[in-house]
């Protein structure tokens, strides 16, 4: 193997808030296997009841997060080249854009629940309200985490690696959801 | 501002697009393997996009970008495979 110039690499964030991003993305990938096989059972009760989903609701999710997620990258570039109280903005709006996203599924479980939607309703909704569920209180949890990162970048602590670690959990938030969405409210197969 | 010039502003434009036409395929309405495998497929490539431009995974050892790629991978075959 060639030994010239090493690649120099880089990890952001503390090396645990990795193992613990790979870990939450395993556990997912298997509630996500399970929800896909209990599909393949019965894929046309599974289809019914998806299209009494609302689609804007997935979609409109899906932009606020991913617009989120910009606004975190844009947050720590701006902390590791000009560190300033400034920079806080950018995670202020992420936040904003957590407690929409908290907003649309208010909306969209209340809804649901008034059409008798609930998670006892059938098999879909069981793994739709659980799916959400979980993911939300991942959304809830990395608002908290925004609020410790625009705090602390307020208070002139800008710890470059607190900040990289707050925004690779906020990235997995994002990236659970952009697969949640297309797997519950797009994908259905009957053939 | 010169956002514009920032490879992550074209990366979040790219999902934006991907997420609109993953909508129209969703909702055309026609439940086949084909659409359906479509549809998961654009979503593994919007994680991929996630994965290796807002969480700098272009930039990591290679132990932790084959993981983020197993885990892409595996997850949509399995995917894929129940859907079949």
């Amino acid at each position: 193997m060639s030994t010239l110039a090493a690649r120099r690499t880089h990890i952001p964030g503390e090396p645990g808030i990795w193992l613990f991003v790979l870990g939450d993305m395993v556990i997912y990938a298997i509630f996500f296997l399970f929800y896909a096989y209990a599909r393949a059972q019965e894929p046309a009760a599974f289809a019914a009841s998806q299209a009494l989903l609302n689609e804007f609701f997935g979609v409109a999710n899906t932009l606020i997060l991913l617009t989120s997620s910009w606004f975190v990258v844009k947050g720590v570039q701006a902390a590791r080249t000009a560190p300033g109280a400034a920079h806080a903005r950018w995670f202020k709006l992420a936040f904003a854009c957590g407690a929409l996203f908290c907003l649309s599924k208010a909306i969209e479980y209340t809804v649901k629940i008034q059409a008798g939607l609930t998670i006892t309703h059938d098999g879909f909704f069981m793994y739709w309200w659980l799916l959400t569920f979980f993911h939300l209180s991942h959304v809830l949890i990395g608002m908290t985490v925004l609020v410790f990162m625009w705090r602390a970048v307020q208070a002139g602590r800008t710890h470059v690696l607190l900040l990289e670690s707050g925004a690779t959990f906020w990235h997995l938030v994002d990236l659970l959801w952009v697969l949640i969405f297309p797997l519950l409210y797009l994908a259905r197969s009957t053939t | 501002m010169s956002a514009l010039k920032d490879r992550v502003t074209w990366v979040w434009l790219a999902l934006l697009a991907v997420t609109f036409g993953s909508w129209m395929l969703g909702g055309s309405g026609d439940a086949t393997f084909a659409t359906a495998a479509s549809i998961l497929m654009l979503s593994f490539f919007k994680v991929r996009l996630i994965v290796t431009h807002f969480m700098e995974v272009r930039e990591a050892p290679l132990g932790l970008r084959l993981a983020c790629d197993a885990w892409i991978a595996l997850t949509l075959a399995a995917l894929l495979w129940t859907y079949a």
